[in-house]
């Protein structure tokens, strides 16, 4: 009795096991063809993606050329260790979140509030106008750009400082003052960037369904009102999206600008994870513990999307998965 | 009261366009500056009277740059990479973001949270390196194409937006007996042509100022992508004010200006591209409009 | 070599075609490792009517220098008809990134230029580069012939040489430098003790020496981080070393780092002095790296500290600002622990890695370039028959006199547009000597020798070869011979800090006393004893 109602439940359970089989093997092939699309891109990422990210256990290895990536004896945590235990690396981790949170909070939606203006222009010329000077400074690179702030900032003759001078204040010298060098950051990369970002969101603007704007415009709504009930839900999509991917980037504060603006003497503010990655790590060649660090960074990231993307499911928003 | 609101209206419309007329003009002034140095003399340039009006007009800098064999090489190679890289990308990425924009794909979520996880992790320099290697890429533009195939920021956004296109389209196809291809290709693209732009212009810009990975990848002098002979005119010469030979110390005089020219003439591709791409955004309010 | 990048091609087609997560793993199991593990064997068959290759790495200075335009090239290539030359061009730009990665991944050219300082302790550790000792013994007599024996310090490791060339150097091109103008208006002299310096920088930032009623001019910029005025600090017996390197001298019988000297202190006091009365322009240390001797250069800084041969050129600079200008050298000032400039040493060298199939004959194309007929062909500035008169009637070189390159006008401004790309800078031709002009080599016979050396005197000023024996004249080197293990875990963290605290000293922003205990502090709990232990071990 008994083994005949387990060889019963045990055909059952294979029969639903089959049956689920073969409802699945119809519903892709139904899809046969979504599959096929993603073939090539599956390749793209197992090879240029996944393959090499098995390498990334030198960050639990003392990688040794001669003995490749897998024969490199085993350390545990020593890169791990060596990265929290370093004397730097508190101040390092506390400038990084600092100038983290002020471009989540500033630098990012910047663009957005650029973008709902630029789309209140009416005036076709002048809108491409705006919208096309705005864009132009992305095109100098930080090196650049850097070297452009030295000269407008600059204690001894700079445009600025002149201006201070002028208006009978002492003057400045701007890059010697660590408590003046977040706010540099901050200000440089919303001149520089904030028009190029603005580009995706204009982009999405463009495809907003303009009878829902006639609709409002009949109800009464004003500018305000159609910014904030028209405009901004049909950006909810691509600001969401950007805003957990960023967040999977929130220890990432951007090594070039950074690195091209610091200089020794604001370094209580002004040193980062990758400044800091850069010194130890890369110049030194000493790749495993690097990866360490960038998997830290990623171990951050990871959280921080996740959490991001539970919390944009919960407000009814489009999440990434 | 209707004249009020109508004052308010204007005045708001005044501040916002003298708003964004300010912003604009001190975000491009770095720009402008740039462009006033690289027509500028030296001496002016580096007394710091040169603000955004050249002092001492000079097209020497010009001169020199567009003389130089290397920098046209360059400068050709820069246009093959970018072109070939953007079209792979855009095929890549579209091929991608489609299927897995559509919920009701089995094993969707669970590629999607590969390519998350792969985006937050990505492989460190050196096993990238030796990937890239052993696929025979190294010192090809291959090597500058393949391995970046896909942005998985901008593969994100497209299928987000592919997403949001409203279903009843895709269904009504599917019941005429229309392929997924087909759905893709006739239906889900044109809709997002604004998108689809903003990533091409995402890609080619990315692709244009490509510096690192042809530093690691190409031997070849005469592969080399234009970012690099830029950035090593500009190293080298600022690296011989401390070492060089008498004979370097010739080149380097109006140095500054032409660090500045070099940087102009690198973007002038990209601010030539601009205004072509800008022009399908308002296209796309127009369909918008035809849609509605 | 070539085989087995062949297989592992083949393997990623393999990879490529099934695409399956099956296969993905099977692969990761026995993934290739780096071609450097293949041993390079010296005597390798050669099979009959192929050419050997063997690859040269170049840094810098233009892709087509490297190219079958060059005119060195071409002799290089017509002197070894059995050698197929391939050449690898790494931009100046990108130098310090790629080799790094060069390193890590064994990707190293048959004959790779790089940094002894910086590149050969990370290629020891990975056990990538061969003995060149024995080798030059055999190939290389030219080479060794005109090489000073210390020169090889920095490559020997456990008594064996790792290096197959060093560049010909100048062992200090740096020195003071001076507006002689300014110094006539202000009524001072070339100063001779760090009390005169002090007095000079301070009397051309606060007392116009341009005379134009403004205040404009400043005693000297200061570089990133301080990382380059070494002649304030050797007046205190100290120095800090080019790029924050360090600089060791033998103390007691031991090697020590001038870094944590009581002479350090001293030296930082005396520089926030000189700031606190404003005797250094405002934008130094916080400067970007690159524009070091712009001030001087536009007529705002009165003094620089720079290398001698650039003497000329930054007269010819200043001029168009102030035609009056004159730029004199002046000795290192002294002060009560001596003076000194700070000499590089010698950084550039050629090794060969472990993947080379034909280390002989690498070692054979370099010395071909050390042999004083071929060397009296090709180290003239510029190219040949272009930007310099071709061969005279002994084969040797001629450059065109700075006379001579006047009086032909656009006509030379042309010449060298048309030759721009293949500049000699940095590469191949490094080895034989293009830092501060052409050197003879002790090797030349004696005409030949005659007729560069007069070359090169006739190229600078008097001021220009003043400056040059002023700055052989106080030369001083680190007697540390070469990096040391522990460096690559401590001294990053140990040189940021250092580069830290000396400018927030200079710049009087932090208490000195309390700096300095803190800075002391540190150095003992963060690989200084450790360091030093080592650096004596040598």
């Amino acid at each position: 009795m008994a083994t005949s109602a387990v060889s019963k439940t045990l055909q059952g359970a294979s029969g639903q096991w089959k049956r689920y089989l073969a409802q699945l093997l119809i519903t892709v092939w139904t899809h046969r063809y979504l599959y096929l699309m993603l073939v090539l891109p599956f390749i793209f990422f197992i090879i240029f993606r996944f393959y090499p990210m098995v390498g990334n256990i030198i960050a639990f290895k003392k990688y040794q050329l001669m003995h490749g990536i897998w024969g490199s004896p085993w350390v545990g945590l020593k890169h791990f260790r060596s990265l929290f235990d370093d004397p730097a690396f508190l101040r390092v981790l506390r400038n990084t979140l600092s100038i983290a949170a002020l471009k989540l909070l500033v630098t990012f939606p910047a663009p957005i509030v650029l973008a709902l203006f630029i789309n209140e222009i009416r005036h076709m010329v002048y809108k491409r106008f705006v919208q096309t000077i705005v864009y132009v400074p992305h095109f100098l690179s930080w090196v650049i750009y850097g070297a452009i702030l030295y000269i407008m900032l600059s204690p001894a003759n700079g445009l600025i400082n002149n201006v201070i001078a002028s208006l009978g204040m002492e003057k400045i010298a701007f890059f010697q003052k660590p408590i003046l060098f977040q706010p540099i950051v901050i200000i440089s990369s919303l001149l520089k960037e904030t028009g190029w970002a603005a580009i995706i969101y204009l982009a999405t603007i463009s495809t907003i369904d303009l009878t829902l704007y006639e609709a409002a415009i009949i109800d009464g709504a004003n500018r305000w009102q159609l910014m904030r009930y028209v405009t901004l839900p049909g950006l909810a999509m691509t600001i969401v999206t950007l805003f957990i991917l960023q967040i999977g980037f929130f220890l990432n504060v951007g090594f070039e600008q950074i690195f091209i603006l610091q200089n020794s003497m604001v370094l209580t503010t002004g040193d980062v994870i990758e400044t800091f990655i850069y010194r130890v790590g890369i110049r030194q060649a000493r790749f495993d513990f690097t990866t360490a660090a960038g998997l830290f960074n990623g171990l951050v990231g990871m959280v921080l999307v996740l959490m991001a993307d539970r919390l944009a499911k919960r407000m009814d928003l489009p999440g990434i998965f | 009261m209707v004249a009020a609101r109508s004052f308010r209206f204007r005045f708001e419309t005044f501040l916002i366009y003298l708003g964004l007329g300010i912003f604009a003009f001190v975000a491009v002034t770095p720009f402008l500056h740039t462009i006033a140095r690289s027509f500028s003399a030296e001496a002016p340039i580096l007394r710091g009277e040169v603000y955004i009006w050249p002092v001492g007009f000079s097209l020497d800098a010009y001169e020199r740059l567009v003389f130089g064999g290397t920098f046209w090489l360059a400068y050709r190679n820069s246009f093959i990479i970018t072109t070939s890289a953007t079209l792979v990308q855009m095929l890549m990425t579209i091929l991608c973001a489609y299927p897995l924009s559509r919920a009701y794909l089995p094993g969707r979520n669970f590629f999607m949270t590969l390519i998350v996880f792969q985006m937050i992790f990505p492989p460190s320099l050196i096993p990238f390196y030796l990937t890239v290697r052993e696929v025979g890429l190294i010192d090809s533009w291959g090597s500058l194409i393949w391995p970046y195939a896909i942005n998985t920021f901008n593969m994100i956004v497209l299928k987000s937006y592919f997403q949001a296109l409203p279903k009843e389209l895709e269904e009504s196809a599917i019941i005429d007996g229309a392929n997924d291809f087909r759905v893709l290709l006739h239906i889900m693209l044109p809709l997002s042509v604004p998108v689809l732009l903003t990533l091409t212009l995402f890609y080619v810009v990315a692709n244009w100022n490509l510096f690192l990975p042809a530093i690691f990848f190409i031997n070849d002098g005469n592969k080399q992508p234009l970012q690099v002979i830029l950035r090593d005119m500009i190293w080298s010469m600022q690296l011989a004010t401390q070492t060089a030979s008498a004979d370097d110390f010739e080149r380097l005089a109006g140095m500054e200006a032409l660090k500045a020219s070099s940087v102009i003439i690198a973007a002038i591709p990209m601010l030539i591209a601009y205004p072509f791409f800008q022009r399908y955004f308002i296209k796309g309010i127009m369909l918008g409009a035809i849609k509605g | 070599m070539s085989e087995q990048r062949t297989f592992t091609r083949r393997q990623a087609l393999k990879l490529m075609g099934v695409g399956t997560l099956g296969t993905y793993l099977a692969a990761c199991a026995s993934p290739a490792a780096p071609a450097a593990t293949t041993d390079g064997s010296g005597d390798a068959e050669m099979p009959a009517g192929e050419k050997k290759t063997i690859s040269i790495s170049h840094i810098g200075g233009g892709s087509l220098e490297a190219s079958e335009k060059s005119q060195r090239m071409q002799l290089l290539r017509a002197n070894f008809p059995d050698i197929e030359i391939e050449n690898r061009w790494v931009s100046y730009g990108g130098y310090l990134d790629k080799i790094p990665v060069q390193i890590a991944s064994g990707d190293l050219a048959d004959l790779q230029f790089c940094n002894a300082f910086n590149d050969i302790p990370l290629m020891m550790e990975n056990e990538i580069i061969i003995e060149t000792g024995p080798l030059l013994e055999e190939y290389g007599q030219n080479i060794v012939a005109v090489t000073p024996a210390k020169a090889w310090d920095s490559t020997i490791y456990d008594g064996k040489q790792y290096a197959v060339t060093h560049n010909i150097y100048d062992l200090n091109i740096w020195c003071s430098q001076y507006r002689g103008d300014w110094l006539d208006k202000l009524g001072l002299g070339v100063p001779e003790t760090i009390d005169e310096y002090g007095e000079v920088l301070r009397a051309f930032s606060n007392s116009d020496p341009d005379g134009n009623g403004k205040k404009d001019t400043w005693g000297r910029l200061l570089y990133n981080s301080v990382r380059f005025d070494d002649d304030f600090f050797h007046a205190f017996g100290v120095a800090v070393g080019h790029h924050l390197n360090g600089f060791w001298r033998e103390r007691d019988g031991q090697l020590a780092l001038d870094w944590v000297q009581p002479g350090m202190k001293d030296a930082l006091a005396w520089m926030s002095d000189v700031w606190a009365d404003g005797g250094f322009h405002p934008d130094s240390i916080s400067i970007p790296l690159g524009q070091k001797d712009n001030a001087f250069h536009a007529s705002f800084a009165g003094n620089v500290y720079t290398s001698w041969n650039s003497i000329d050129f930054a007269q010819d600079k200043i001029r168009t600002v102030d035609p009056d200008a004159v730029i004199v050298a002046g000795p290192a000032p002294a002060g009560p622990g001596g003076r000194g400039y700070t000499g590089e040493g010698w950084p550039w060298c050629f090794v060969i890695p472990i993947t080379a199939q034909w280390p002989e004959d690498c070692v054979r194309i370099i010395d071909w370039f050390f042999t004083p007929d071929i060397a009296a062909q090709i180290m003239c500035e510029g190219v040949l028959g272009v930007t310099n008169k071709g061969l005279n009637e002994n084969g040797w070189c001629v450059e065109y006199t700075p006379e001579e390159k006047a009086a032909m006008g656009d006509e030379w401004a042309n010449k060298q547009n048309e030759v721009q790309d293949i500049s000699v800078f940095w590469g191949l031709w490094l080895t034989i000597g293009t830092l501060g002009g052409v050197q003879p080599f002790p090797t030349f016979p004696p005409d030949m020798k005659k007729h560069f050396e007069d070359m090169l005197a006739a190229k600078y000023s008097e001021n220009a070869l003043a400056a040059k024996d002023l700055s052989q004249e106080y030369l001083l080197l680190t007697e540390k011979a070469r990096p040391v293990a522990a460096e690559k875990e401590f001294w990053p963290g140990l040189q940021t800090r250092f580069g830290e605290f000396i400018s927030q000293a200079v710049a009087g922003a932090i208490d000195l006393d309390q700096g300095w205990s803190e800075w002391l502090d540190f150095f003992e709990k963060n690989g200084g004893p450790l360091i030093t232990e080592q650096v004596n071990q040598i």
